[in-house]
């Protein structure tokens, strides 16, 4: 998978695509392996390339939101403070990854703020998704 | 318009220069609500991004219970003096995901979406920092709704009839 195809990094420009190359590592994950952990620093994002992921919270109850969608990013608290995952992300199956320097990726932002902006934007929906979807969940409780 | 002085208040705006809280300051107002006062509803265009001055605020989701009763409200946040609310007015598609209804006297300073955004999209460099500090909003919505998920003490509910 080319960064370019990353949903979060469309349509920015290919030099910055380029910068944003240089912090890419790929990884394989067999099924069960553990990618964060709920607390953890957050030093870097991830994306799913190929595979599936349960991100697990855990408490008197267990909850889990299932990422399967190629594109989909984890580990958004890489990027906002305190920077610890909120989540422990679990490999469902043998899984790919994008694992991304996420220190790094936004001093490309603050060096090239126009695309910044845009990732930013995309970024703030990921968490946003995950917060409706977490109330949808509020709601489907007291319902029970 | 309001002073940077007061802007400078809010952790909201951590890291962010003199010159920037100045731009912001300038498209910002005050306003007031009475205790009991509905600032917005789930659904309705996020016209507005506020920090909370004074008083204390509810966030409350609605969940439709079928045509014989009314809507379940249950309260999944409560929002008080310096934090943030309306984050959806700078965060497509634009709608507020729950509704606010002030339980105290508050006091506001709000962020017209349409100049914000104006403003985010002219100056870059703090469009990215203010997306940033929007992103701190969420993320802690979304912190304080897990803790409620996950844990034995439930949500708390606001009327249920």
């Amino acid at each position: 998978m080319f960064i370019q195809e990353v949903e979060l990094f469309q349509r920015i420009s290919s030099h910055i695509i380029d910068e944003i190359a240089e912090l890419v590592t790929q990884e394989s994950r067999p099924a069960g392996d553990v990618v964060f952990r709920e607390g953890d620093v957050a030093d870097f994002l991830y994306i799913l390339e190929e595979g599936a992921i349960n991100l697990v919270i855990r408490g008197e109850k267990r909850l889990f939101f299932p990422v399967d969608k190629t594109g989909s990013v984890l580990g958004w608290s890489s990027l906002v403070e305190p920077n610890r995952y909120t989540a422990t992300a679990e490999c469902v199956k043998e899984s790919k990854i994008i694992k991304i320097d996420a220190e790094r990726l936004m001093r490309v932002f603050q060096r090239h703020p126009s695309e910044g902006l845009t990732v930013m934007k995309r970024l703030a929906g990921v968490i946003a998704a995950r917060l409706i979807q977490s109330y949808k969940e509020a709601v489907a409780g007291r319902k029970e | 318009m309001v002073s940077v002085d007061l802007l400078k208040q809010f952790a909201f705006f951590k890291g962010f220069d003199e010159g920037e809280l100045k731009k912001l300051s300038d498209i910002a107002t005050e306003e007031s609500y009475k205790a009991g006062v509905q600032v917005y509803k789930k659904g309705d265009p996020a016209k507005t991004l506020y920090l909370v001055k004074e008083g204390k605020v509810v966030m409350v989701l609605e969940s439709y219970m079928g045509t014989a009763k009314p809507p379940m409200q249950v309260t999944v946040d409560i929002v008080t003096q310096g934090d943030a609310m309306g984050w959806s007015a700078v965060v497509e598609p634009h709608m507020y995901t729950l509704g606010a209804r002030c339980i105290d006297d508050t006091k506001t300073i709000a962020f017209d979406a349409d100049k914000l955004r104006g403003l985010l999209s002219k100056d870059n460099s703090l469009g990215v920092k203010f997306i940033h500090a929007t992103a701190r909003v969420i993320a802690t919505r979304l912190t304080h709704t897990q803790i409620i998920l996950v844990g034995e003490r439930g949500l708390s509910t606001l009327t249920e009839m």
